[in-house]
């Protein structure tokens, strides 16, 4: 026998918790009495756990929970650096002024993935040191110690350096604007770790270019 | 070991607060917008552009719970994005829709079906279902979230439930059997 939409949502709510103590005892009461309704409620522990553990294999880890932040932190930096004159301006200067805050967040966005890009031809990303980028590129997609291939392209983008902290080993990953400025900076204690990042890093850069151009992929993606 | 990463030369207290804030609550929030806007659009985009929305407009808006806040933006922007269907478009023919960490995590059938089957769902209803299932939020925080009512937020969930029960009932019952057989 199927229950009826009242008993479902009922069922619903009381797997959910939102049943008050009076319906959850009343509902335990039937539960005990009806086997019909019992197994439903079995039914339904099974679809949630089923959901349960599809919602988990989206968990993000630790590396692109670290990427977004940094993404994130260069677009605020980004806005916040381009928003102080715009203070000054009127109502229709603002929104002119939102639209090119915009515009300098997706052209770094693009600078970037351009860097990234590159990263196994000549044209890799900018050896940084003493937060100053340097002629210079690592390719990033070979495990080992860091290969230097060529000159920096002249767009910006992002490097990976290995600096000293008080004896500990650690990289720094950075990201550069056009005139090569470092926006931000990412740490971490393994190279291995700081190319993992800037891997996800391009392949990111690559979808948000996609999007930007309309879903047209570049050839250039590919190589 | 990762370390904090740094701003060079951003010393804006409120920045940093702001920063702060979304540092503490990413993960939750590039898990709902992956949740949401599944393979449709990019949920680090959504996250940011959620969240760049939240700090241009800050003064409108009560920080005492920023979590709260910023998971509203980001259901609102995924939500938002859905609605455009250039983004859906090129999220279905995504070239690298195999090679992303997303499909990776896909570990088996079951784990597939039941996220197509999520991804099936009418954007509110999936929505709600992600806010009341994966945030475990309260019905009325949902519908703050969803700028919606309370009775509207159960029909959604419960009608969001309902389909994918009926989605999955014939593998679900044809697993059973093979379990059964193979016992």
């Amino acid at each position: 026998m199927n229950l009826s939409d009242q008993e479902m949502e009922l069922l619903d709510r009381y797997l959910d918790r939102d049943l008050t103590d009076a319906e959850a005892i009343g509902l335990e009461a039937r539960l005990k009495a009806d086997a019909n309704v019992s197994a439903e409620l079995v039914k339904m522990r099974e679809f949630r756990s089923l959901r349960a553990e599809a919602f988990a294999s989206l968990e993000p880890s630790e590396v692109e929970s670290q990427q977004l932040q940094w993404y994130v932190r260069g677009a605020l930096h980004q806005q916040q650096s381009v928003a102080a004159p715009i203070g000054a301006f009127d109502r229709v200067g603002r929104w002119a002024g939102g639209l090119s805050r915009m515009a300098a967040v997706l052209a770094l966005g693009l600078v970037v993935g351009y860097g990234i890009r590159g990263n196994s031809v000549a044209s890799g990303p900018a050896l940084v040191t003493s937060n100053k980028p340097q002629p210079g590129a690592i390719d990033l997609t070979q495990p080992g110690p860091p290969l230097v291939l060529g000159t920096a392209g002249a767009g910006g983008g992002t490097g990976v350096v290995q600096v000293s902290n008080l004896g500990q080993p650690a990289y720094e990953v950075s990201l550069t604007d056009q005139s090569g400025k470092v926006v931000a900076t990412q740490r971490f204690g393994t190279l291995q770790e700081a190319r993992e990042f800037a891997k996800d890093l391009g392949k990111w850069q690559q979808k948000h270019r996609q999007v930007q151009t309309n879903g047209v992929r570049l050839v250039g993606d590919d190589f | 070991m990762k370390e904090e990463g740094t701003m060079a030369g951003g010393t804006d207290p409120t920045l940093e607060l702001f920063e702060r804030a979304v540092a503490n609550h990413s993960r939750r929030l590039l898990a709902i917008a992956r949740a949401i806007v599944g393979t449709r659009a990019s949920p680090e985009d959504v996250v940011q552009q959620a969240v760049t929305n939240l700090w241009q407009h800050r003064a409108r808006y009560d920080w005492r719970e920023p979590g709260g806040l910023l998971k509203r933006a980001v259901v609102n922007e995924s939500l938002r994005l859905l609605r455009h269907a250039r983004m859906a478009m090129v999220g279905d023919e995504h070239p690298d829709k195999v090679e992303t960490p997303l499909s990776n995590m896909i570990e088996n059938e079951t784990v597939s079906r039941v996220r197509e089957a999520i991804g099936k769902l009418p954007d509110h209803f999936r929505a709600a279902l992600v806010l009341c299932e994966y945030e475990n939020l309260s019905y009325a925080d949902i519908a703050t979230s969803l700028n919606a009512s309370v009775p509207q937020v159960k029909t959604w969930i419960f009608r969001a439930r309902r389909q994918i029960e009926k989605m999955l009932r014939e593998y679900v019952e044809k697993n059973k059997l093979g379990a059964a057989r193979g016992m």
